[in-house]
């Protein structure tokens, strides 16, 4: 563990000192360097503006990604587990997975108007088939001989459904929710960006961006990838408390000998 | 009603006949399974019948392919036979049986549950209470020599260990009979001798059990055995039972006497009768 942050701190630096080199090549104007970018941090921060479009951003990542694991988590191993449904339904997902949500933005504004609500609602359909897709290929993917280790011990359908079918989709959900978490803030930004003229993260993007405040822009920017990486570190100290076997498996691979 | 009233498990007939898709090898049918397959006919087994006496430890060895997991399969209606029945105390058996206690070759163990939790499974979905289960399982550890083991996981267990908590859990349920398939198949040489006096040992140690052992280990069906069935090539059946003379408690010395060689040779030279000739091995694509 410790070798894991020290490794990630000399990565840090080592990126960090490229930046400022690449900053000091060509011209705080173009790419303002990390000491710039910090210090408009710290003006958002002090002049609350962060503050307010963090708020709203969360509240409707909340609902909308909220949303969608309450929903496609259950979906998504429903598909999985009913051979007819998952045949009938599975290849909307993958098309909803690849929908250029950004181009089909304002067919969202048309339907559900311009409020923070249809924010929510993009929020939703955008994370929704992420999640769907991890948790029916988990569901589908329990091994039978462990499905037959249930049958041989007289197991009743939801016997097997609850003491293998859904241990063993535990770990594929915790992907769903680290890829999920991430989708969730990518779509609140889109959302953020074409939806809603006003408000969050996203706006605070466009207008400086307009205003040719190179340096704002690329700090909120970094504050939202910092929110994306957190959030998924956080899921992951989650899953290890959670499900302790699957994380040592995959850490130490090969069972061990002796 | 047919069978044997002596008989514990009473295999009449059975017939077994899998549907494939006839592999092809072309580069755009590897893409498109589906497109023109033929469905090709494998009859696995006709014809097997089998009767399994009280108390009666059955090998079943035979070449690859002959059928014999398929078998020991439909004896727990793990699989549907297509015809013939499976008697079990007499009656016929349609789904898996609170008599029968499996022992799967992969093991089979949960690996989100820890040693004692993996033993408690069979007793957890028969609706023994925590209590109970805990003090019944505990038992069955030590039995297999797990004790201080309990809250491994089984990665961090060897193969044998494994196994031994495989053996754990279907004996916590007690059952009458116990289907083995090639337990010990993926051990390694030595941990495999181990495992069958640990076998002996810990069956020795119970009431008397009935047990059905799949295996291709003709020593390891010797060792065990009270009657070894040789199975013919596919489609499988019964080709001939041979007795196991030796007495129990059975020692490793059993391994070294000339009753011992002689049978062992005498199953060697019947299963070489049922090797696919090399040449007829490669069947030619119409």
């Amino acid at each position: 563990m410790a070798a894991t942050v020290k490794v990630r701190l000399i990565s840090l630096v080592v990126v960090f000192a490229l930046w400022w080199l690449g900053s000091l090549l060509a011209g705080d104007l173009i790419l303002p360097s990390p000491v710039t970018v910090v210090g408009r941090f710290t003006d958002l921060i002090a002049d609350g503006a962060l503050g307010r479009a963090l708020r709203i951003g969360l509240t409707s990542l909340a609902v909308g990604g909220g949303a969608a694991i309450v929903v496609g988590v259950p979906l998504g191993i429903l598909l999985g587990v009913h051979r007819t449904l998952g045949r009938a339904f599975d290849f909307y997902f993958s098309a909803l997975y690849v929908t250029p949500f950004s181009a089909v933005a304002p067919l969202f504004v048309l339907w559900f108007g311009f409020d923070s609500g249809t924010r929510m609602i993009f929020i939703f359909f955008f994370t929704l088939p992420q999640i769907v897709i991890v948790c029916y290929q988990g569901a589908r993917a329990t091994p039978e001989g462990l499905i037959d280790v249930a049958r041989s011990y007289q197991a009743r359908p939801r016997d097997i459904f609850v003491k293998t079918i859904l241990p063993y989709e535990v770990p594929f959900i915790f992907t769903a929710l680290r890829l999920g978490v991430g989708r969730a803030v990518q779509g609140m930004v889109v959302a953020e960006l074409l939806i809603s003229a006003a408000q969050g993260l996203g706006f605070l993007i466009t207008a400086y961006s307009a205003a040719l405040d190179i340096g704002a822009v690329l700090a909120v920017v970094l504050f939202i990838m910092f929110l994306g990486v957190l959030a998924s570190m956080l899921v992951q100290r989650i899953e290890d408390a959670v499900a302790p076997w699957h994380s040592e498996v995959t850490t130490t691979g090969e069972p061990s000998g002796g | 009603m047919v069978g044997n009233e002596q008989a514990k498990l009473v295999l009449e007939g059975i017939h077994k006949t899998y549907e494939t898709k006839r592999p092809r090898n072309t580069f755009l049918r590897r893409f498109l399974p589906d497109w023109k397959s033929e469905m090709i006919k494998v009859v696995a087994i006709e014809e097997l019948s089998l009767e399994v006496h009280a108390g009666e430890f059955v090998s079943i060895v035979g070449p690859s392919g002959c059928g014999k997991t398929t078998a020991l399969r439909i004896m727990d209606a793990l699989v549907p036979a297509d015809g013939g029945r499976v008697l079990i105390n007499g009656t016929e058996t349609a789904e898996p049986r609170s008599e029968c206690g499996f022992v799967f070759q992969d093991f089979g163990l949960y690996p989100w549950r820890n040693v004692a939790a993996n033993v408690e499974f069979g007793l957890e979905l028969r609706g023994v209470g925590p209590e109970e289960r805990r003090r019944r399982a505990q038992s069955f550890i030590k039995l297999v020599g797990l004790e201080g083991f309990e809250s491994h996981y089984p990665h961090q267990l060897s193969g044998g260990m494994q196994q031994r908590v495989g053996i754990a859990r279907t004996l916590a349920i007690e059952p009458e009979i116990l289907l083995m398939d090639e337990p010990f198949g993926s051990l390694d040489a030595l941990t495999r001798r181990i495992m069958q006096f640990e076998l002996l040992r810990i069956l020795g140690s119970q009431r008397p059990t009935t047990a059905v052992f799949v295996t291709h280990d003709l020593e390891e069906a010797l060792v065990l055995s009270d009657r070894v069935v040789v199975m013919t090539r596919r489609p499988g059946c019964c080709k001939e039972i041979v007795d196991v003379p030796f007495g129990r408690p059975r020692t490793p010395e059993v391994l070294d006497s000339p009753e011992f060689l002689e049978l062992r040779r005498h199953l060697w030279e019947s299963l070489q009768e049922e090797q696919v000739p090399v040449a007829g091995a490669v069947q030619p694509d119409g």
